[in-house]
């Protein structure tokens, strides 16, 4: 049978009929609509993790929980005996400097009463260190250590200087005393 | 025969792929060829590789477009099709065994889509049967109007034939299918395709004839 005039011509110009070109805009829907399973997929298995993470930390904190009240007794003291040995010949030899220069700064009559305030002060944010120290977790004890150490640095700097005031007084008032005699 | 090539079409029957379909040899090259087409980017794309993705729907967009153009005749309603179906391209391609070439799995999904599309607007596929009379050849007068075509007069024409005629021509003679296949896309019998492509045909020439005598006068 003779094929059919119109069957030869769309045979013949077959490419010709695929002049229609899609808008930009279609892949970027279609982008669009690929990417919103992929988050929520991606978000469920975040939901999981984050589960699963929580369930991992619970455990672990519950452990080393039980660990840490087993062997830690529960005083600064005891801690800082543990985490920083060195610790309380240190802190022994701080206290007994300020003792004996807190001695020195009562025994006179010039010392500005704030001067007191301060180290009072000082002592608090000594006791919030050490009361830090028993709930700190692992690792950060020797920053605690190392903060209390400076605040009794801090103590003996404030009673050095108001000592060093004391006494630049006490030689003015010798010198003027010198002249006068 | 029809059948394995339009299986085996990377979603567009070159005039040259057509002239030699009849070969059993050459199909079963292609066979080969046409099923491993793309592979790579095939894979990529099953591995979500969204570059990849692109690629796919730079390679094939143009084509499917057409495809959507023709069954629907309208330019948004077509790039939406074209949107709808690459969505599920994606999201079922990690079912695709390269079974045959992913151009023709491609279009099966879009043909599908416009299909489904054309139903919802109650396009029936079956009862134009009773509508018209018999299909007759063509006489040798017919035969010589169809004498200086364009693709522009052909086009414009499909696109005044009833959903149900354009759909049926459009598969058979655009989009490479037989008359069993286009049976099975529309849920009609082989017969009844053949029937409606004749009367397609048919009216497809009566509708470029009027076109012919307007433009004269």
């Amino acid at each position: 049978m003779q094929r059919d005039p119109l069957e030869t011509f769309i045979t013949s110009n077959r490419e010709a009929f695929d002049d229609g070109i899609p808008a930009l805009k279609v892949w970027a829907d279609i982008d669009r609509r690929l990417e919103a399973p992929v988050i929520r997929r991606r978000r469920r298995w975040q939901h999981l993790r984050i589960a699963a993470a929580v369930a991992v930390l619970l455990t672990l904190g519950g452990v080393a929980g039980s660990y840490l009240t087993q062997s830690q007794p529960n005083s600064p003291v005891a801690v800082l005996n543990e985490v920083a040995p060195e610790y309380s010949e240190m802190a022994m030899y701080y206290q007994e400097e300020i003792d004996r220069q807190v001695q020195l700064v009562s025994n006179s009559d010039q010392v500005d009463p704030d001067v007191f305030q301060d180290l009072e002060q000082i002592d608090a944010t000594m006791k919030e260190l050490q009361q830090e120290l028993l709930n700190a977790p692992r690792g950060t004890e020797q920053e605690i250590v190392e903060n209390l150490i400076r605040s009794y640095q801090a103590k003996l700097a404030i009673l050095q200087r108001v000592l060093d005031r004391i006494n630049q007084t006490n030689d003015e008032n010798s010198t003027i005393n010198e002249v006068s005699i | 025969m029809k059948t394995i090539i339009t299986k085996l079409s990377t979603g567009q029957e070159s005039q040259k792929q057509r002239k030699t379909r009849h070969t059993s040899q050459t199909r079963n090259i292609k066979t080969l060829d046409y099923a491993n087409t793309h592979r790579d980017i095939v894979e990529q794309c099953q591995s979500g590789d969204r570059q990849a993705q692109f690629e796919l729907y730079r390679l094939y967009s143009k084509a499917m477009y057409n495809v959507c153009l023709r069954m629907v005749r309208d330019e948004l309603e077509a790039e939406d099709l074209l949107q709808n179906s690459f969505v599920d391209v994606f999201t079922k391609l990690h079912t695709f065994r390269f079974q045959s070439s992913v151009g023709a799995w491609i279009k099966r999904i879009v043909v599908n889509n416009c299909i489904n599309f054309l139903k919802r607007r109650k396009v029936y596929f079956e009862e134009m049967d009773e509508r018209f009379a018999p299909v007759e050849e063509p006489k040798i007068a017919e035969r010589k109007a169809m004498s200086g075509l364009s693709v522009d007069v052909v086009r414009r024409a499909m696109y005044e034939l009833p959903d149900g005629y354009r759909v049926v021509f459009s598969l058979y003679m655009l989009e490479g299918y037989d008359h069993k296949e286009i049976g099975s896309i529309l849920g009609v019998t082989e017969a009844t395709s053949k029937s409606q492509y004749s009367r397609a045909r048919r009216k497809l020439r009566e509708i470029i004839e009027s076109q012919k005598q307007v433009s004269n006068y």
